[in-house]
């Protein structure tokens, strides 16, 4: 066991000093303070109020949609709805989650006292949160994905609410690129040495400034071409809507893994944490993260397969790029699944919350991911699943199955270091099994609805016995995600004073034996051969 | 103490947000861009009035011929079809030299070759005589038509000679109008409606509807006649009007986009453009759906416009015209717009007839 530790130390070689940090803070430090930590903790409790927003969207037309028929409301509210969903969880929620989760981690995996360029983190902030107010007084009703020219002719007055808050969306992401860029850079050791996080955070960075000013682009020329100052995307007055495509995608598929990249560092932090044994390979996962990084740029065609203004030859070429995507993913999900069999799982482990909240990240990255493969195949895609449940599926596979898995995983690792107190196990224990139920089941079901041909954005269907039977148990698993996520708040909040100190030492100890006053569970093994 | 302010603040901006987007009213007009470029070339008086569109003779006409490759499939379609094609040659494309010819066209097979669904010319005549169009209601109704070209510009009046020059390939190259327009129907097997070949009922092309085989009894429908609502009243003398249904188009669909008929009404469309850019009327049977969907599968082939009951090719924002049908089989027949997307758009609905009412 000593050695161990020792091992951890070596790996992780962090200072990490649980503190009352939230106890401690004013208001006005709390918004205003450049302090990392307090930027970090200050994001991720506004991305939670952007996950509460756009969950309770998501309850409200999941209640809808659990009966065929329009029962409580119709089409345009619906769409809305269905907007704000995707905006706020894609934009506001699961990107800025693992961000201001690596933003408390970055220091000090990579030695440094505090984050550099701390100011353009906090302006990335304040403008996430003018677009989200602006989205919200807007309430625009043209998806998130907003394409052009739909999005040029809905959402009364206030639409260009919506189209201000793209481009201030791409603004604070390309300030945090920014900003992430000049803290890896700053490591002053060889590039070898660079941890796992460092490689995610500079992959990342890459991704958000090549990526973000595309959509910059995409927000303020819907604005222009919404005051008649220019005609690049609407079609009636001579613009394209192939350019619409080609440019907002540009943004979007690199946009997918802003998520998804950051929590792979998380992951590649946390497990060998709580595991006391570094990573099975580093040299495989910079690999991956290099792959992932070229490989985005050259995939974005596939999220409009069947749209086929272009030469046959770039369509493939897109299309192998994108099964590609699978070297570097395989690469990541191995190494984490060979790490986890190299050795023992410590009980520490077996009985962290956040540990158990990263393997079920884990295997719903590969839930996700291995359906994936059908989605990467022009022939499948268009023929069966392009604008199907099967899409969306795959992507709460993705979204809420890993990142946001990862995320919650970072948020109770990093509860004592903000609270200075552990939270209730209890409610964390039903937090983690309402979480894989629900998620489970609704990415399953969504998946079934996909295979039956259930049209995305529709707010009524046909009563087909497969679609309703599933539409119903989809929304009864959504609310079970609710009431995991309304649980986590509750614990969060309560726990903050209530929950045990945890002083100063270590709150992770990797112990092989349990605590005394905490029986040793029995094996199921053993359990099987009395 | 920043917790619990984080979590009153939460609920407080969930419940505020959930007010906004779920009980408060949303936008009833969307705030669309109001002018588009054809409106602005209207006020500079670029475009002509709704329905009096003319033809140009600055645009050559075979822009609506079929394309060169398409024809060389077509015509290895067919000699793939088999023999029984074998004599219709006078379609004027060059098969012959073609190197296509080997390629595999087994697909083809597949489609149902329904030889003897194929009207006669006279049955066809028949079917409209007895839905009621007299001859002379025709020679009114184009020499109204021709009157109308003549007064609105000095463009050429299409001739009465070549009254399908902008129809098909197989009319204009075919000696005997009857004769190659039903072999441009063997032409494309499974691609046509059963039996009757479109003809362009566009008034503005010089062709009236209801005339030389453009629906009938094969086809489920027919048209007894066309024009605008002043000039309604003397075609259809002696008709009488089961239904009228009022149809409107706009960005992006058809108001309404299903309606119920029965099987013996005639049914007076009447079509407005209420939207703001051009537009295209078309009605079709299931077959010729089932045509369309075949060629879009097909990658190699352009889909054509020629399998319609009816088309009137351009309609413009603000006109509004007429069209009285008589339904004769039950079924489906569904009208749409077919310019690029504007189909996928929703630019589409349909007209279910008799037992399979909606």
């Amino acid at each position: 066991m000593e050695d161990r530790t020792a091992t951890t130390e070596k790996v992780h070689a962090a200072m990490w000093q649980p503190t009352n940090l939230l106890g401690q803070l004013t208001v006005k430090e709390f918004l205003f303070s450049n302090d990392y930590r307090v930027i970090s903790v200050k994001g991720i409790l506004a991305s939670l109020l952007i996950l509460a927003l756009g969950g309770i969207f998501a309850l409200t037309f999941r209640t809808e949609l659990a009966y065929p028929d329009i029962q409580f409301f119709g089409a345009r509210t619906y769409m809305g709805l269905m907007t704000l969903h995707g905006m706020f969880m894609v934009f506001g929620f699961v990107i800025p989650i693992v961000l201001s989760v690596c933003y408390y981690l970055m220091p000090k995996v990579l030695k440094t006292d505090g984050l550099l360029w701390a100011g353009w983190l906090q302006a990335s902030f304040w403008t996430l949160i003018a677009a989200v107010a602006l989205l919200i007084i807007g309430r625009p009703d043209f998806t998130w994905t907003f394409y052009a020219p739909m999005s040029l002719r809905v959402g009364g007055n206030l639409v260009w609410c919506g189209y201000v808050a793209i481009v201030l969306v791409a603004v604070s992401e390309f300030l945090a690129g920014a900003a992430l860029l000049r803290n890896v850079f700053a490591w002053q050791d060889s590039w070898k040495s660079l941890p796992l996080l460092g490689w995610a955070m500079l992959t990342e960075g890459g991704l958000l400034i090549l990526s973000t000013p595309a959509l910059a682009l995409v927000g303020a020329l819907l604005l222009t071409d919404w005051l008649q100052l220019t005609a690049i995307f609407d079609t009636a007055r001579g613009g394209s809507t192939t350019t619409f495509l080609w440019m907002f995608w540009f943004y979007g598929h690199p946009a997918v893994y802003l998520p998804l990249v950051p929590a792979i560092g998380i992951l590649y932090t946390l497990l060998p944490r709580f595991l006391g044994r570094p990573m099975w390979s580093r040299q495989s996962g910079i690999i991956a993260f290099v792959l992932l990084f070229v490989l985005s740029f050259v995939v974005f065609h596939h999220h409009f397969q069947p749209n086929v203004t272009r030469h046959g030859w770039v369509q493939r070429f897109f299309q192998i790029m994108t099964l590609l995507i699978f070297i570097p993913s395989t690469l990541h999900v191995f190494n984490w699944i060979a790490s986890l069999w190299q050795g023992p799982i410590p009980i520490s482990a077996r009985k962290g919350i956040p540990f158990k909240f990263l393997i079920g990240a884990i295997a719903m990255v590969i839930v996700g991911g291995v359906t994936g493969y059908l989605n990467a195949q022009i022939s499948v895609d268009s023929d069966f699943i392009h604008n199907t449940y099967w899409v969306p599926a795959h992507f709460h596979a993705m979204f809420l199955g890993f990142c946001a898995q990862v995320a919650i995983a970072g948020i109770y690792f990093l509860y004592p270091y903000f609270t200075g107190r552990m939270y209730h196990s209890g409610l964390a224990e039903a937090h983690f099994w309402m979480w894989q139920l629900g998620i489970f089941s609704k990415v399953m079901l969504m998946y079934a609805l996909g295979m039956a041909n259930f049209p995305r954005w529709v707010v009524d269907y046909l009563p087909l016995p497969e679609w309703v039977t599933a539409q119903f148990w989809l929304t009864i698993a959504g609310y079970l995600i609710g009431l995991g996520f309304a649980l986590f708040v509750l614990n969060v909040v309560s726990s903050a004073s209530r929950g045990r100190p945890v002083g100063a030492s270590d709150p992770w100890p990797i112990m092989e034996t349990p605590l005394p006053d905490v029986p040793a569970p029995t094996p199921v093994w053993k359990e099987t051969t009395k | 103490m920043i917790l619990r302010l984080w979590a009153v603040f939460t609920v407080v901006i969930v419940a505020v947000a959930w007010y906004l987007t779920v009980i408060v009213p949303p936008v009833e007009h969307q705030a669309t861009t109001s002018r588009t470029l054809l409106e602005q070339y209207r006020t500079d008086g670029l475009v002509p009035e709704p329905g009096h569109l003319v033809l140009s003779d600055e645009i050559g006409h075979e822009t609506f011929d079929i394309p060169e490759e398409d024809a060389i499939h077509l015509a290895a379609a067919r000699r793939n079809a088999g023999d029984a094609m074998e004599e219709s040659t006078d379609v004027g494309m060059t098969m012959g030299e073609s190197s296509m010819g080997e390629m595999d066209m087994g697909a083809d097979k597949m489609v149902p070759m329904t030889m003897t669904e194929l009207p006669e010319a006279d049955s066809i005549e028949t079917a409209t005589e007895s839905a009621g169009v007299a001859d002379e209601d025709h020679a009114i109704e184009k020499d109204h038509l021709v009157s109308d070209f003549k007064e609105h510009s000095d463009a050429p009046v299409v001739d009465e000679d070549h009254p399908h020059e902008m129809a098909s390939v197989a009319d204009e190259h075919g000696a005997d109008h009857e004769t190659s327009e039903q072999e441009s129907t063997q032409l494309m097997p499974g691609l046509t409606n059963a039996g009757a070949h479109s003809s362009r009922n566009d008034a503005h092309h010089g062709e009236t509807a209801g005339g030389h085989g453009s629906g009938g009894i094969e086809v489920g429908i027919s048209i007894l006649a066309e024009g605008s609502s002043d000039e309604m009243p003397s075609l259809i003398q002696g008709i009488h009007i089961d239904h009228t249904a009022t149809i409107a188009m706009h960005e992006w669909g058809y108001d309404p986009m299903s309606f119920n008929v029965g099987v013996g009404d005639v049914v007076k469309l009447v079509i407005s453009h209420k939207g703001s850019i051009p537009h295209e009327f078309m009605l079709m049977g299931e077959l010729g759906m089932e045509a369309v969907n075949y060629r879009l599968q097909r990658a190699d082939w352009n889909l054509l416009e020629h399998e319609a009951i009816f088309e009137r090719s351009i309609v413009m924002p603000g006109e509004v015209f007429e069209l009285v049908v008589k339904i004769h089989k039950p079924g489906m027949y569904m009208y749409m717009c077919m310019f690029p997307k504007h189909m996928q758009f929703g630019m589409m609905g349909m007209v279910m007839a008799g037992e399979i009412m909606m």
